[in-house]
């Protein structure tokens, strides 16, 4: 596979740790041309709505984050013009406090794919597989 | 006959009016009763085995009135015994002493089985001499207020149980997660010290990064054994004295104070009642977060008082820090919230809640006045009615 299969992925979480893992597993595995963290959701949100033509294709969004959580974010993404969208939107549960986030991640629509953490390449190919 | 009770000097034409017609007119006194009574019964002490009792009181146990015989012992077999014996035992002493109120809530079988509770009122009607010829009684129906009343304390009993018992997990869970994590820092730990050198750099930050979460993750498990373990199960209110803890607290802060160049200056505190320890937790927590979440061009300024307010003291913490948007004014106080991410400012999002937790022990409420970028003032309340158990 010379052409990579994601032209950008966007890394949503607050945790510095998680998103330096999570680029490693993306980049060992070469899926993706570009990749860029946002450790506040808003951010990401401007991010977002700042594209013409989004080019995003992947979006792995953390649920509990400071100020805007996951959830919070995918209200406002909803709203957001088809354009500005990605592709698809994976939701990495974190080590879930509440069981019920699964369920409450089911009502968005333009979630394709609730995961745990941690990222791995297996499932970053499952992915790839699925959606590319 | 005379009925000993209040007598009514109160008067207004419609209450006269009104009085009248009950005498005069059955009507009145038949819509009084049915209305605002289940049930009445006049029994005659002269002769004890005649008691009338009226059509309500029947049908609220379930009979037809007309089945029933005029008789007190008509009713003898369906009133719950213990009940029956308090009944009596007020009956006595009310007709020695009119001053001694009838008045019991008893238990009655209904037909079909279930049980009536019924709050039964008298007075006795008394002769020339004093002496109580017969006992006319009210009877008001409040199962409904029993059963509701059962209800509550079975989910009380039932909501501290559990809440006991998710404190006791919490605590468990905590504790069991340490044994692995301390496994988990001291291999990394050796790892590092004998192999550190043989790691090029992306390696060595791999390692730091295992180190640093493994410490977090301590001080986290720390946190929530603190948070889990902090009830009033176990420790005794005492006699606080706040100047006291407070000079305690700064001393414990000294290396974060002097670190940041802090000037802390405080009002007179005053002696209260409360649990020691856990208000210099709050305290401890309020200043820490002040010198934390202090403006980068700007030493912070702290300024600690206490208010007098009568049935409670109000205590605020007042800094010159970065401020909070009041639309996370709650949130703030909740298990694990927080408004940063971790590379900007370090923290485990348990203090406020702990704060929290301590205030409501005191019988007290915690809020945050501020704005962004213009300092907050953190306020809580510990209640005067604290009392210290006497052993």
């Amino acid at each position: 596979m010379t052409e990579k299969t994601i032209r950008t992925v966007l890394l949503i979480d607050d945790d510095e740790d998680d998103n330096f893992y999570n680029r490693i597993i993306i980049e060992k595995a070469g899926v993706a041309e570009r990749i860029e963290v946002f450790q506040y959701a808003e951010e990401a949100l401007i991010y977002l709505k700042q594209c013409d033509v989004s080019d995003v294709d992947l979006i792995f969004l953390d649920i509990n984050m400071p100020r805007m959580n996951g959830f919070q974010f995918m209200e406002k993404y909803s709203e957001l013009e088809k354009c500005c969208q990605a592709k698809i939107i994976i939701v990495m549960l974190t080590t879930s406090l509440n069981p019920s986030d699964e369920d409450r991640c089911k009502a968005f629509k333009d979630i394709g794919e609730f995961r745990t953490k941690p990222l791995t390449e297996e499932m970053l190919q499952e992915v790839v597989r699925a959606y590319f | 006959m005379s009925i000993t009770g209040h007598a009514d000097e109160n008067m207004n034409y419609l209450h006269d009016e009104l009085y009248r017609f009950v005498r005069e007119n059955p009507v009145i006194f038949d819509f009084i009763q049915d209305g605002s009574l289940d049930g009445i019964w006049y029994w005659d002490l002269e002769k004890p085995s005649q008691e009338w009792m009226s059509p309500r009181f029947w049908e609220v146990f379930g009979y037809n009135p007309e089945e029933k015989p005029h008789l007190a012992e008509a009713w003898q077999d369906m009133i719950n015994e213990a009940d029956l014996k308090v009944a009596l035992d007020n009956f006595h002493k009310h007709c020695e002493d009119p001053n001694h109120p009838y008045d019991q809530i008893v238990r009655y079988r209904h037909k079909n089985g279930s049980t009536v509770w019924v709050r039964c009122r008298g007075i006795a009607i008394r002769n020339g001499n004093g002496m109580p010829i017969r006992m006319l009684g009210a009877h008001t129906d409040v199962t409904a207020l029993k059963e509701a009343e059962t209800e509550l304390r079975k989910k009380t009993e039932e909501l501290e149980r559990i809440n006991a018992e998710l404190a006791q997990f919490a605590y468990a869970a905590s504790h069991d997660l340490q044994a692995p994590l301390n496994t988990i820092s001291s291999y990394v730990g050796l790892l590092q010290q004998k192999y550190a050198e043989a790691f090029d750099d992306e390696g060595k930050a791999l390692m730091k990064v295992t180190v640093d979460a493994a410490t977090r993750m301590t001080s986290l498990i720390h946190g929530l054994l603190e948070f889990s373990h902090l009830t009033n199960d176990e420790l005794n209110v005492e006699v606080v004295d706040c100047n006291q803890l407070l000079d305690e607290t700064q001393i414990d802060l000294k290396q974060a104070i002097d670190r940041e160049h802090a000037v802390i200056s405080r009002g007179v505190c005053p002696v209260i009642i409360g649990y020691r320890a856990m208000l210099g937790h709050v305290f401890q927590n309020l200043i820490s977060n002040a010198l934390k979440f202090r403006r980068p061009k700007e030493f912070p300024k702290i300024h600690i008082a206490a208010e007098d307010e009568g049935d409670h003291w109000t205590f605020s913490v007042c800094d010159n820090g970065v401020g909070i948007d009041p639309k996370f004014h709650k949130e703030i106080f909740q298990l694990f919230k927080r408004l940063y991410t971790r590379s900007e400012y370090e923290g485990t999002g348990l203090g406020l809640a702990l704060c929290r937790k301590v205030v409501v022990l005191h019988g007290g409420k915690i809020w945050v006045s501020s704005h962004l970028g213009e300092g907050s003032t953190f306020y809580f309340t510990v209640s005067k009615k604290l009392k210290i158990a006497n052993d």
